[in-house]
């Protein structure tokens, strides 16, 4: 084990922003946190850095409390926060030469690494520019290679693909890829279930300070192998039919959103034609419905009854 | 520590304006209020209004030239009770009519004076006015004594006779002249013996000195704010470097840019100005460097209280201008009568700089007037260092 966290505690003044958590990461894993905003995702990555001291609880890296002595995991930690940690007005070459002093590289060893994340990440041409000069894109791509420089073997990302053109986004997913493939153990957080889904071997996910639920992505999902999700269009928003499918045998949660309707209900329930019996009765009109594979973001909305991105 | 403060100066490469603004904008003032608020050449304005307008009026005129310490302006009553009451001068010195004439007729001639309130450039006057107008009677006894002795020998009309007395007269103020600097110096007050060399260039030297420099100690220290809104912070906390190098690394770049200000504006005030900051050179340095420390932590202690540097942008202003007034750094704390105002002053950093430069630069005093000040100094930045620290250790980043 890796590191392992457990009872994590952080409360700001009104707000448990984490509550009660236990979290453990293994080598060499792809380790996913999901959640939607105020989560409490950027608290505990801070807490697991050390970045901030959590108000109960205990982390250890390798065994050592990393409260007592932070040194042993800093060392050898690479974070990329969710904003652009950056110089804006130094060059990607300035920045991440002092980024790798802070890691007592110096010389040809530093210049060795800095282009070898230059490469990494396809910036090659243009290091010299500053960094307020940059795309979005670009500039995410900066602060994940300052991460990378002092070649650490935990590599926290927060949010790194928030904002960016979905080039980018693939860029930097393929490169997170790659890192692991090295032997890079990496937390990743992101409301993106997508995201998450495509990369991680195991996933958190949190909610209002808390884990609601964690395992792989199958054992997630297995959470609602009992039911199936049934997405539809209709011609018009009807609140009586809506209400209507509420009160349906089988049906667990609905949740509506402009002329989409996404319902979870037990599987093989028949319950199809009972909802086209609905919408008869209240003269509405389905321009669309489909039984779906079930995703992360469903048993996001499994376990809390919101979305991801509400 | 020299990582941070290296990235510091790259830093400072596209940012430098502020500072220069900071170094500039007293540089300017300092020419500015000086020369308006002064006559700029070290010496003190006297006014005079002469109403007896005789030759003794006017030898006493002369007499107050011819001791150095004094830029004489005659002018009329109207404008002398102007000036002193809008504070340009002390003191007005007023010949009332009739002053040859007591003095021919041996009594003692009276002179008013209009001041304001007591300093000692008062006394000094008052005792350079005994000495002259003693010398003056000195003179004319000596040469009424001289003609009443060549009369006995000489045929004299009454012009031959005036025109004697004249030279005489004459005569007898050159041989005072040569012996004037002994008895010059010993008519001026002050605690450390030689002349006291006030003037207002030397107050805005001192006062912008003290004062500017705080702006850029408090917005170097302030970066820091910047670093924790773009999180750069937080990558260089989660860095193997400790917190006590990021620190002290912030707090030096700090220190070198306010020095560095501090610097050229005394090398232009001793260069350019003319001012004294060398008078005692062990003294400054050592205010100087208990003002930096001060300062700095009082920087820290500021960007541990605000959130953002925008909000430093706004407080900070305010807070260094008004206690820089309070200070004593705008205007000399000698013309402040109220005493809050003058007790507020202690407990201003800039207070105590100024107190203390002022002590040595300008009256002469050995480093007895340093060590206290720079003690309080040394003290009010340990007090604010440590809040500083409890603050930001408490405050969720
Ligand atoms: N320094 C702070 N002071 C007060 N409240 C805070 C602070 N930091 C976080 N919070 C609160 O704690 C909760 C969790 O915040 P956190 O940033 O960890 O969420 P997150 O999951 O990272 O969200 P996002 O997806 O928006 O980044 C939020 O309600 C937030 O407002
Ligand atoms: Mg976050």
């Amino acid at each position: 084990m890796l590191i392992q966290a457990s009872n994590l505690k952080k409360y700001y003044k009104k707000v448990k922003a984490v509550d009660d958590i236990d979290i453990e990461v293994r080598e060499g894993e792809i380790l996913g946190i999901l959640g939607p905003n105020g989560a409490g995702k950027s608290t505990t990555i801070s807490m697991l850095s050390s970045l901030i001291k959590p108000d109960g609880g205990k982390i250890c890296f390798k065994g050592t409390d990393i409260s007592k002595d932070p040194g042993v995991i800093r060392k050898t930690l690479g974070i990329v926060p969710q904003d652009v940690a950056l110089y804006p007005d130094l060059s990607a070459l300035e920045n991440l030469k002092f980024f790798g002093r802070l890691y007592r590289l110096r010389g040809e060893e530093l210049d060795g690494r800095i282009e070898e994340v230059l490469d990494l990440l396809g910036l090659n041409g243009r290091a010299r520019d500053r960094i307020k000069h940059y795309s979005g894109g670009m500039k995410r791509r900066v602060n994940i290679g300052a991460a990378l420089l002092h070649h650490p073997e935990i590599l926290i990302m927060d949010e790194p693909t928030v904002g960016i053109d979905p080039q980018s986004r693939n860029h930097i997913l393929e490169t997170v890829k790659q890192l692991n493939s090295k032997g890079i153990t990496i937390i990743y957080t992101s409301h993106y279930m997508e995201e998450v889904e495509f990369l991680c071997d195991r996933i958190y996910v949190m909610d209002h300070g808390r884990i609601i639920a964690s395992g792989t992505k199958e054992e997630l999902k297995a959470l609602i192998s009992k039911d199936e999700t049934i997405e539809m269009q209709v011609d018009r928003a009807d609140e009586r039919f809506t209400a209507k499918l509420k009160g349906l045998i089988d049906v667990k949660h609905v949740d509506e959103n402009g002329d989409r309707i996404t319902i979870i209900s037990n599987k093989n329930s028949g319950i199809l034609s009972r909802i086209f019996e609905a919408a008869l009765e209240n003269g509405v009109n389905l321009k669309s419905i489909q039984i779906k594979v079930p995703t992360l973001e469903d048993v996001f909305l499994y376990l809390t009854g919101r979305g991801l991105r509400d | 520590m020299l990582k941070i403060i290296y990235v510091r100066l790259l830093n400072l490469k596209s940012n430098y304006i502020p500072y220069l603004i900071f170094l500039a904008l007293p540089l300017i003032f300092m020419f500015v209020f000086g020369s308006a608020m002064g006559n700029g050449d070290g010496k003190i304005l006297l006014p005079v209004y002469d109403s007896d307008k005789s030759e003794y009026s006017l030898a006493l005129v002369r007499e107050l030239e011819s001791v150095g310490t004094y830029n004489i302006a005659i002018m009329d009553m109207e404008e002398l009770k102007r000036q002193v009451s809008e504070n340009s001068a002390e003191v007005g010195l007023v010949i009332p009519e009739g002053f040859q004439k007591s003095i021919l007729d041996g009594k003692t001639p009276g002179l008013e004076m209009f001041i304001t309130r007591e300093s000692p450039n008062l006394y000094s006057l008052e005792g350079v006015l005994l000495g002259s107008i003693q010398r003056i009677n000195y003179n004319i006894s000596i040469a009424d004594g001289t003609i009443a002795f060549l009369e006995k020998h000489l045929e004299l009309d009454a012009e031959g006779r005036a025109s004697l007395k004249e030279r005489v007269y004459q005569l007898t103020g050159e041989k005072w002249n040569e012996r004037l600097p002994v008895a010059v110096s010993g008519s001026v007050v002050n605690s450390g013996g030689s002349e006291a060399s006030y003037d207002m260039y030397t107050q805005t030297s001192i006062g912008f000195t003290i004062a500017f420099s705080m702006f850029t100690f408090i917005f170097a220290v302030g970066e820091i704010l910047e670093e924790k809104q773009n999180r750069v912070w937080d990558r260089i906390n989660v860095s193997p470097l400790s917190k006590f190098r990021i620190y002290s690394g912030n707090l030096v770049f700090a220190c070198i840019l306010g020095m560095a200000q501090m610097f050229i504006m005394i090398l232009i005030g001793y260069g350019v100005l003319g001012v004294n900051w060398l008078n005692n050179i062990l003294g400054v340095i050592m205010v100087l460097f208990a003002y930096t420390f001060c300062t700095v932590s009082l920087g820290l202690l500021m960007s541990s209280v605000v959130r953002t540097s925008h909000q430093l942008q706004v407080i900070a202003p305010v807070l260094l201008v008004s206690s820089s007034m309070i200070g004593g750094c705008y205007w000399p704390l000698e013309i402040v009568d109220s005493k809050l105002l003058l007790a507020a002053s202690k407990i201003v950093p800039q207070g105590w700089a100024m107190n203390a430069l002022k002590d040595i630069i300008i009256y002469n005093q050995g480093m007895s007037a340093v060590y206290l000040p720079s003690a309080v100094l040394m003290m009010m930045g340990v007090l604010f260092m440590g809040t500083a620290l409890q603050v930001s250790e408490s405050a969720p980043t």
